[in-house]
């Protein structure tokens, strides 16, 4: 038994809590296509004048 | 004088003042320069809701005008972000960035405080509501610094966060401070996507953006720094049958 425990590198992995483990990649996803999408108004500023206190 | 665009800014500045005496106060128990920075930023960002909330109280001053364009139009992202980047960047890099961050602010500081202002041209603003813009500031050269500081600290604040949020994870470590991050990482993105639909037509936007991401950002802050209990990265459960 230890013997096969230690030959799967899976299983001593932490994790984090069920609900965690789903939630997080995806708001991490989104989180840099959101910080993307806006880094790419923030350059256009100059431009378009679609930031706040720039316009 | 409406309550989305008095009291509302009035609340994000609450928020934002009480937030940085609690970075301050953690700052003066523990010392680390990123409390230092974080809390010069959070002032900033209440000074930026106060002057938006008196604005909307009482009107049009020039005093109130040059100090919501510098604190909250110009240096709040930025001096936010300079936070991360001492827990991020190796200590020489952060100092020498905090120094063109302090001489960059500087130089905002003289322009926008030595610029010809015209009130009356903000009502060319696409802007919805009563809100200040800065079409309202006549010297040229002025508003191109707002993108160039809102971009690094954009990079650095929310980059910043998503990236340790992103180490924490893969590590399965810290499940706080993954937690903390995240809300920190949507909490400086708030008031960005506020003042774009605000732009695109949507009502007090900008200002329901900056109270929550002043929230978000105080509550991620805590959550960062209070460990939770119970909820430590456990093993992952060994296959049946193995």
């Amino acid at each position: 038994m230890k013997k096969n425990e230690s030959s799967n590198p899976k299983s001593s992995k932490k994790q984090y809590p069920r609900v965690y483990e789903k939630v997080i990649p995806i708001a991490l996803v989104i989180l840099v296509l959101a910080t993307v999408f806006m880094l790419l108004v923030i350059a256009a500023v100059v431009v378009l004048g679609i930031f706040p206190g720039s316009g | 004088m409406t309550f989305t665009n008095t009291i509302i800014p009035f609340i994000s500045s609450i928020v934002s003042f009480v937030f940085a005496v609690i970075i301050f106060k953690r700052y003066a128990d523990r010392r680390g320069t990123h409390l230092l920075i974080w809390g010069i930023g959070m002032v900033f960002y209440g000074i930026g809701g106060f002057c938006e909330a008196y604005f909307g109280a009482l009107g049009w001053n020039s005093l109130i005008f040059r100090m919501w364009y510098l604190f909250g139009a110009i240096l709040v992202a930025a001096w936010l972000g300079q936070g991360t980047v001492y827990l991020l960047a190796k200590r020489k890099w952060a100092n020498a960035l905090t120094a063109l961050l302090i001489l960059g602010s500087v130089y905002a500081a003289f322009r926008v405080f030595t610029a010809v202002l015209d009130p009356t041209l903000m009502t060319s603003s696409v802007h919805t509501g009563s809100e200040l813009s800065g079409h309202a500031i006549v010297t040229p050269g002025i508003r191109t610094l707002t993108p160039i500081f809102n971009l690094y600290g954009t990079v650095a604040l929310v980059g910043g966060a998503i990236y340790s949020a992103y180490i924490f994870w893969r590590k399965r470590i810290l499940l706080h401070r993954t937690l903390g991050n995240l809300m920190i990482a949507v909490g400086a993105l708030a008031p960005a996507f506020g003042g774009a639909f605000s732009r695109f037509g949507i009502p007090g936007a900008l200002y329901y953006g900056e109270l929550f991401g002043a929230i978000l950002l105080f509550a991620g802050f805590i959550r960062a720094t209070t460990p939770m209990k119970n909820t430590e990265p456990q093993p992952a459960p060994t296959p049946a049958g193995d």
